[in-house]
């Protein structure tokens, strides 16, 4: 089953946020329309929105004004990307030419400056200091998990609680924050605006370790990028934490490391660590919090929201690529 | 308030910006967050000149620092290259500073002053792209952009504490010292921000050395008959737009 097939009552509801979004980046730049109008003809899951309006549904839902709330999140989620891009110097994503390859780094730093402060002029329709707590922390431990990101590159000694500290700050706390300013921005009371929080970290976490799982066990075509290339670029990820120390596997990956691997022990390296159990490991991580995020979801007042957000939820954290 | 104390609240208020800014890992590989004196001198000249100045006013002029540290710490990213780890790290400098305007002001409930600066950031984006896009504008245009690239959110926060009468002076005097710093540095050969990427100003040189006089002559007219500013206050900010001075700046390079 498809994604979208799952949250397939909300279509208009997520037709009106695209339409909004095309309508927040419009700028007087010509520049900034164009790089801003690549990145929405990307497209994406809009998984964050989504997370959003399905928690609005447990306050006084209403898309006119939830959307003030869904296209912001979306935004800073491509932002993101547009800067990620530059730390990571991708040529492409999602099969099209990053905004840093088509025009240069510059421009992408200002694409990205632009929806971020248009995120952030768009959620202000929000007169709720709450929210902006959430959101402007959000913002600031995103940047966090990024350094964390960079300071941990290549480094063999990490722990895995390393890479759990990292993963909340670089994945989970935006879901996390969309589910809780859904729940905020509709009036949701406060127990349940706290279990939507917590689904959502949970949810995140869950799924960036799934993410981490298909980057060594998916193929190139099913990834839209060589496999491997998380750890190629230094990222130690919890499937590789699990086997670093094997006698078959160590100096291998301490070839990765350096960057001075050829192919054929790169794929001997891939094929090591997916023979191993550090898969199976890895997904008995993710699955435990798969399993945190449905009792919270059990713990939500009744709703045929709960249904979308326990679907959603199983698909992210069980998909293939 | 003399001209050293002037120069005092200067430094504190730096100090303040910086350390909203700290975070090791940034400060060890993109160095001190770039806080421009200049900029923070005329954001806090209500201040300087003893107006009304409550906590909730100082709280918004640092945020509105730490917006240009951000879009400073962009600036710094290279076009084409930026992969060592200090030029990665420089992105997320930008980002997180810019983070730490925004949850600076979300816990002093100035949801509206959010608004109105991140819209003045949104305009400075669009602006700076102009030296990037193909589009053709006028010398006038791109003087104009200049001026709302240094000056948006300073006048924005100005405008908000009904700091009206202000806006002028800083206006000018940071479009001076902009276009000053560009002019020397071009002519010294030295890399420049706006000049070298557009062609206009190129070609027009001396028309730009004109402007740039013409503003200074007003500003420094303005501000000695000025019936707002206290006499410390004028001889410092004269002093500032002296300090630009091309000719002191041409012989310093």
């Amino acid at each position: 089953m498809k994604l979208k097939l799952l949250y397939s009552d909300l279509k208009s509801d997520l037709d009106v946020i695209e339409k909004e979004l095309a309508t927040a980046v419009n700028s007087s730049s010509h520049l900034l329309n164009e790089a801003s109008l690549h990145l929405l003809l990307a497209g994406g899951k809009r998984i964050r929105p989504v997370f959003v309006l399905l928690s609005a549904k447990f306050g006084d839902y209403s898309i006119d004004s939830i959307k003030n709330v869904a296209v912001p999140v979306e935004l800073i989620h491509m932002a993101s990307l547009v800067h990620d891009d530059v730390i990571d110097d991708a040529e492409t994503r999602r099969g099209r030419e990053t905004v840093k390859t088509q025009w240069n780094n510059r421009v992408a730093m200002y694409t990205g400056d632009f929806l971020f402060a248009r995120a952030i002029e768009y959620i202000t329709v929000l007169e709720n200091t709450y929210a902006h707590e959430v959101l402007s922390h959000t913002m600031v431990e995103l940047c966090i998990g990024e350094i964390l990101q960079i300071e941990d590159k290549h480094l063999i000694d990490q722990t895995v609680r390393d890479y759990l500290r990292r993963i909340k700050r670089k994945t989970a706390i935006l879901i996390s924050a969309s589910c809780a300013l859904g729940a905020i921005a509709s009036g949701a009371d406060e127990k349940t605006i706290r279990h939507l929080k917590r689904f959502g970290y949970y949810v995140g976490m869950s799924f960036q370790i799934i993410d981490d799982i298909l980057d060594i066990t998916s193929t190139d075509e099913q990834l839209g990028k060589p496999a491997g290339s998380d750890l190629l670029q230094g990222n130690i990820t919890l499937p590789v934490l699990y086997v670093k120390n094997e006698p078959t596997i160590a100096p291998l990956l301490k070839e990765m490391l350096d960057g001075s691997i050829s192919e054929d022990n790169k794929q001997q390296l891939l094929t090591e660590i997916r023979n191993s159990e550090a898969i199976n490991h890895a997904k008995q991580v993710s699955n435990m919090y798969l399993q945190k995020a449905l009792n919270e979801v059990k713990q939500l007042p009744a709703n045929s929201a709960k249904k979308s957000l326990q679907n959603i939820a199983l698909f992210m954290s069980k998909r293939k690529f | 308030m003399n001209e050293a104390l002037i120069l005092q609240h200067v430094e504190t208020y730096k100090k303040n910006i910086l350390m909203q800014l700290q975070q090791s890992t940034l400060q060890k590989y993109t160095g001190i967050p770039v806080v421009d004196e200049d900029r923070l001198f005329f954001t806090i000249l209500p201040f300087l000149n003893e107006e009304d100045w409550d906590n909730s006013v100082e709280v918004s002029a640092i945020a509105v620092s730490l917006i240009f540290s951000a879009l400073a710490a962009h600036d710094l990213v290279k076009e084409e290259n930026a992969t060592a780890k200090s030029q990665q790290l420089q992105v997320l400098a930008g980002d997180y500073y810019s983070g730490r305007y925004y949850q600076l002001l979300a816990s002093e409930n100035k949801i509206d002053l959010i608004q109105l600066l991140s819209n003045s950031v949104a305009i400075i984006t669009e602006h700076k792209s102009r030296f990037y896009d193909l589009e053709d504008y006028t010398l006038e245009e791109l003087i104009q952009s200049i001026q709302l690239i240094e000056c948006k959110p300073i006048e924005r926060f100005l405008e908000y504490y009904a700091y009206h009468e202000y806006v002028y002076i800083m206006n000018e005097a940071l479009l001076l010292a902009a276009l000053k710093k560009e002019l020397v540095a071009f002519e010294n050969n030295e890399k420049t921000f706006y000049i070298s990427k557009s062609k206009i100003f190129q070609s027009n040189m001396d028309t730009l050395r004109l402007e740039i006089e013409k503003i200074e002559l007003t500003l420094v007219q303005d501000v000695r008959s000025s019936d707002l500013l206290n006499e410390s206050l004028k001889d410092a900010i004269l002093e500032r737009v002296s300090n630009h001075s091309l000719e002191n700046q041409l012989r310093e390079g």
